[in-house]
C-alpha cells in the first residue's frame, strides 16, 4: 500500500506538475488531518472486532457543545466539554455494546441518529458563531510554520500506536478482535476492554470535533457527514482488517493518506467532485479485493494443508 | 477395480507432499489411510476428490483414465467426502443438508423444490443410519456427535461410489460409532468403496481390510489389516520403533492442591467430589455428554456452580470466573484448541503471554523485551517447532499448536492444568511429545485432571481414573488393576461392582 501510495504521487505530479508543491503538499496533509483522526478512531474499535458508525455524528456534536460551551465559559473549558462529551458518547456505544451485547453495527447506527439529531436542536437547526478569539488556533493556526492540524495528527499517531502495540489494553484488543472466548477464557475482561475500544474512538471523536470546529470557527450541526464511511474506507484501504484481530494505525495512516491524495489529485486535474467520489469509491473496493487475493495466497498452506 | 492411482506427486511450495504415491481401492472393500499429520493424507484426498489437481501421475476410476476437473467433476463421478471440518449450513434444516447439492425438484425450470419427496428422502437415509432426528431441525440445534451424522448423511444422499471419510468418529461416542461401522458393513454389501482416515489405529483395524501407511509424502507399505498388530502398524506411521507410547513416569505424590466436594450444575452434573494431589495425573473417562467438560470449565469459573465447595492448596475458594481462577494457579486447556484455546491471528508469542501480561506489565504497559524472552524460553522449554515467535499460531501444526496453549499455562505457573481432550486430532508423535510435557510438569509439582475419551490413553497416563456417567461420577479406579474394556464398560454406565476409591 505504501508503493501504491507513491505510485499515485507519480500519477499525479506527471499530469499535474503542481502536486508536488511543498504548498500543495502542506495543503493535503492539512486536509487529511479530519479524516486521518477518524481513521484513528475507526482502527482501534475495527481491530477488537467492532465497528462505529457514529464518529461524524459525534464529532459534529461536539462542535456544537465546544461552540456553546466556549462562548459562555472561555475555550479551555470549551475544548475541555468536547472532549468529555466524545468520549461519554464512546462510552455509551461501550456498555451498549459491551455489557447489553448489542451488535456494534446497531449500538453505533443508534448514536449516528440520536448524536446527529441532538446537534440539531440545541442549535435550534442553526450554527453557533461569532466565536471568541484564538478559537481559530487548533484548525487553522501555525506552530514555526507547522499547521497544528498536522501537529495534532503526528501526536495522535505515536500515542495510538502504543497503545496497540505496548500496553496491555492494545494487545487485549487484538486478542478479543482475534478469538473472543480464547481470551475470555485467558482471563481476559473481555467486556471491559471492548467497551473502552469505544470510549477511546469516541475520545479520538472528540478530538475530530474540536479540529473541525476550530478550523470553521463555528459549532455546525451539520458537519462531518458521512465522515465514519470514509474512516472506514481508508482503514479498509490501508489493510486493517475488518474481521478484526489486525492492523495498526499505521497502515490506518496510509489509507488515509491515499484517500486524500486521490481527492486532492483530483481536485488539481479539475475532476467534478461527483467523479471523484465515484472513483474513491471503486478504489476502496479494489483495494479490499487486492488484498483479500493476496491473503489468500498467502493463506495457501492453511487452507490446502496436507 | 473402482479407483486406481498410479504415481501421483504433488508439491507445494518448499514440501513435496506426494511422491509418486500408488493407491488403489476395490468395490465394496474399506481401504484405511493412515499417516502422521503432514504425511500427505489430506493431499491425496483432495487430489481424489477434485480440489487439487496433482503434478503429475495418473487416476483411473472404473479402469478410465479420468482427469478431475473440479470438485464437481467428482461429484458427478459419485466421489464423495466427508471432511473433518463440517461443512453445514447452520440455519438449514437437517433435510435441506443433507440434499443441498441436489434437492429433489417439482419443477426443475422454475427451481421450485420438492420438499415431501426432501423429507422422504432424508428419512430413508437417516434410517439406514439409525439416526433419529426430525428432518425439519436446524443444524444449529444440534450437538456435534449429531452433526457429524448428519454430514455423514450427506454424503450418502444420491448414490456414492467412492466414499472418502476423514476421521469420521472423533466427535462420536462408542454407540454412534458401532452404527455407523454397521452402516459402512452395509455400504460395502452394496459394493461402495470406501477410503477410511483415522488417527484411531484400533478404528482402522476393525474397520478397513487393507491399509497404507503414508509418511513423508510416500507410501510406505499396502497390505491387509489381518497383517497389522497396532505396534507394527505404529512403527510403519512413526518410522522408528516406539518403545511405549505412553512414556508415563511415576512421582510421588505430593500436598493435596485440589479438592472438590459435592460440586453441582443443574442440568450438567451433580455432587461431584474428588481430591487432587501434587504430580498426580487424575483422568476423568465418560462418553460424550457425561458433563466432564462442563465441570471443568465450572472448576475454571467459566459456569457457575450450584451446589458445592472447591477448596485449593486447602483454602476454601469462590471461583467466579476465568481471572480468579488463573490467580488461584488453575489453567484449563480446553477441548476445542482453535475456538477456545488460541488466538489464531495473533503470533506465538502473544499466544504464550495472554494470560500472564499482568505480570510482565507496569501500569498496563507490558515489558516487551521481557514478554520475548519469556516467550522464548517458554519455546525452548517446550520444543515448539516455530521459526520464529513473531510467526501466526495459525501456521504451527496441530501437535505444536497444543504445546502453545500449555506454554500458556506454563507462564502463569499454574500449579492445577485441567487437559480436556489434550491430544485430540494430533499425530502420534506429538501425542507422545505431549505425554513427556505431562510427564515433566507432574514433575515439577503441578497436579494435572486429564480427561480423555481415549481409554488408552488414561490407562497409560493418569495414576487414577474417575468416570463419569450421565454427570455423575460413578467409580473410580487404578490403571494397573483394569483393563481398557472395563474401563469402556465403566463408560457406559455398567458398574457391576463398586471399585474402592
Amino acid at each position: 500500500m505504501p508503493l501504491f501510495l507513491a505510485f499515485l504521487a507519480m500519477i499525479f505530479t506527471l499530469i499535474e506538475p503542481r502536486f508536488l508543491t511543498g504548498s500543495n503538499l502542506s495543503n493535503l496533509l492539512r486536509q487529511s488531518a479530519i479524516l486521518a483522526l477518524a481513521a484513528f478512531a475507526q482502527t482501534l474499535v475495527i481491530v477488537s472486532g467492532g465497528i462505529d458508525l457514529s464518529t461524524g455524528a459525534n464529532a459534529a456534536l461536539v462542535t456544537m457543545i465546544t461552540a456553546m460551551v466556549s462562548k459562555a465559559y472561555g475555550i479551555p473549558l470549551g475544548f475541555s466539554a468536547g472532549l468529555l462529551l466524545g468520549s461519554f458518547l464512546g462510552l455509551i456505544n461501550g456498555v451498549l455494546v459491551a455489557y447489553f451485547n448489542i451488535p456494534p453495527f446497531i449500538a453505533t447506527v443508534g448514536m449516528f441518529i440520536y448524536a446527529r439529531s441532538f446537534a440539531w436542536y440545541i442549535g435550534g437547526g442553526l450554527p453557533i458563531e461569532l466565536m471568541p478569539p484564538g478559537y481559530e488556533f487548533l484548525g487553522s493556526g501555525y506552530i514555526v510554520g507547522i499547521p497544528m492540524s498536522i501537529i495534532v495528527v503526528l501526536a495522535f499517531l505515536p500515542i495510538v500506536h502504543f497503545l496497540l502495540s505496548n500496553t496491555q489494553f492494545g494487545r487485549y484488543l487484538y486478542a478479543i478482535g482475534g478469538n473472543e472466548n480464547a481470551s475470555h477464557l485467558s482471563g481476559v475482561r473481555v467486556k471491559r476492554y471492548r467497551m473502552l475500544a469505544y470510549v477511546l474512538s469516541g475520545f479520538l471523536a472528540g478530538v475530530t470535533g474540536l479540529v473541525l470546529t476550530s478550523r470553521v470557527i463555528s459549532g455546525q450541526p451539520g458537519i462531518a457527514t458521512g465522515l465514519e464511511f470514509q474512516a472506514i474506507a481508508a482503514v479498509a484501504i490501508g489493510g486493517v482488517s475488518l474481521g478484526g484481530g489486525e492492523g495498526n494505525v499505521f497502515r490506518a495512516m496510509i489509507g488515509t493518506l491515499i484517500m486524500s491524495t486521490i481527492s486532492n489529485g483530483l481536485n488539481l486535474a479539475n475532476v467534478s467532485s461527483y467523479y471523484q467520489q465515484i472513483a474513491l469509491g471503486i478504489i476502496m473496493v479494489l483495494a479490499v479485493a487486492i488484498d483479500n487475493i493476496q491473503r489468500g495466497r498467502l493463506n495457501l498452506p492453511l487452507i490446502h494443508s496436507r | 477395480m473402482l479407483l486406481k492411482l498410479v504415481k501421483i506427486s504433488k508439491s507445494f511450495p518448499g514440501v513435496q507432499a506426494l511422491d509418486n504415491v500408488d493407491f488403489d481401492l476395490n468395490e465394496g472393500e474399506v481401504h484405511g489411510l493412515v499417516g502422521e499429520n503432514g504425511a500427505g493424507k489430506s493431499t491425496l484426498i483432495k487430489i481424489i476428490s477434485g480440489v487439487q489437481a496433482a503434478d503429475s501421475g495418473e487416476i483411473y476410476i472404473c479402469d478410465e483414465k479420468v482427469v478431475l476437473r473440479d470438485p464437481a467433476h467428482a461429484r458427478e463421478l459419485k466421489i464423495r467426502a466427508i471432511y473433518q471440518e463440517f461443512t453445514l449450513v447452520p440455519y438449514l434444516t437437517v433435510a435441506e443438508n443433507i440434499t443441498l447439492g441436489d434437492p429433489p425438484m417439482k419443477n426443475k425450470a422454475l427451481g421450485l423444490i420438492d420438499w415431501d419427496k426432501m423429507r422422504e428422502e432424508t428419512r430413508s437415509i437417516l434410517n439406514r443410519l439409525d439416526f433419529n432426528t426430525d428432518p425439519n431441525r436446524e443444524i444449529e440445534d444440534l450437538g456435534i456427535a449429531e452433526r457429524q451424522m448428519v454430514e455423514i448423511a450427506k454424503a450418502l444422499h444420491g448414490k456414492a461410489r467412492i466414499l472418502i471419510m476423514d476421521e469420521p468418529t472423533s466427535a462420536l461416542c462408542p454407540k454412534e460409532t458401532a452404527q455407523l461401522y454397521k452402516t459402512i458393513r452395509s455400504l460395502k454389501s452394496e459394493g461402495v468403496g470406501i477410503i477410511y482416515i483415522s488417527h484411531r489405529l484400533e478404528e482402522i483395524l476393525e474397520v478397513a481390510d487393507r491399509v497404507t501407511v503414508l509418511r513423508d509424502g510416500n507410501v510406505i507399505i499396502t497390505a491387509p489389516v489381518s497383517e497389522f498388530p497396532v505396534e507394527k502398524l505404529i512403527q510403519h506411521i512413526v518410522g522408528r520403533k516406539l518403545q511405549d507410547m505412553y512414556p508415563k513416569v511415576h512421582v510421588n505424590r505430593g500436598k493435596e492442591v485440589l479438592r472438590v466436594e459435592g460440586l453441582t450444575l443443574e442440568g450438567k452434573f451433580r455432587d461431584i467430589s474428588f481430591r487432587l494431589h501434587q504430580g498426580e495425573v487424575l483422568g476423568i473417562a465418560g462418553l460424550v455428554g457425561a458433563g466432564r467438560t462442563e465441570l471443568a470449565k465450572t472448576i475454571f469459573g467459566e459456569f457457575s456452580l450450584d451446589k458445592g465447595t472447591i477448596w485449593v492448596d486447602g483454602n476454601k475458594v469462590q471461583i467466579q470466573n476465568p481471572i480468579e481462577a488463573i490467580r488461584l494457579g488453575i489453567g484449563y486447556l480446553p477441548e476445542d484448541r482453535k475456538v477456545d484455546g488460541l488466538v489464531l491471528k495473533m503470533s506465538v508469542r502473544h499466544n504464550l503471554t495472554l494470560a500472564t501480561l499482568d505480570y510482565l506489565s507496569k501500569l498496563g504497559v507490558i515489558n516487551l523485551s521481557s514478554e520475548k524472552s519469556r516467550a522464548n524460553q517458554l519455546v525452548n522449554e517446550l520444543a515448539i517447532a516455530t521459526p520464529d515467535l513473531n510467526r501466526k499460531v495459525v501456521f504451527l501444526s496441530g501437535g505444536n499448536q497444543q504445546k502453545v496453549v500449555v506454554g500458556k499455562w506454563l507462564s502463569s505457573n499454574a500449579k492445577i492444568l485441567i487437559f480436556d481432550e489434550p491430544t485430540r486430532g494430533i499425530d502420534i508423535g506429538a501425542k507422545v511429545e505431549i505425554y513427556n510435557l505431562i510427564n515433566e510438569l507432574v514433575r515439577n509439582g503441578v497436579g494435572i485432571i486429564m480427561i480423555s475419551s481415549e481409554t488408552p490413553e488414561l490407562m497409560g497416563m493418569a495414576d487414577r481414573i474417575l468416570v463419569m456417567h450421565e454427570g455423575r461420577l460413578i467409580t473410580e479406579c487404578l490403571p494397573d488393576e483394569i483393563t481398557q474394556e472395563l474401563l469402556l464398560t465403566y463408560c457406559f454406565g455398567i458398574v457391576k461392582e463398586k471399585v474402592t476409591a
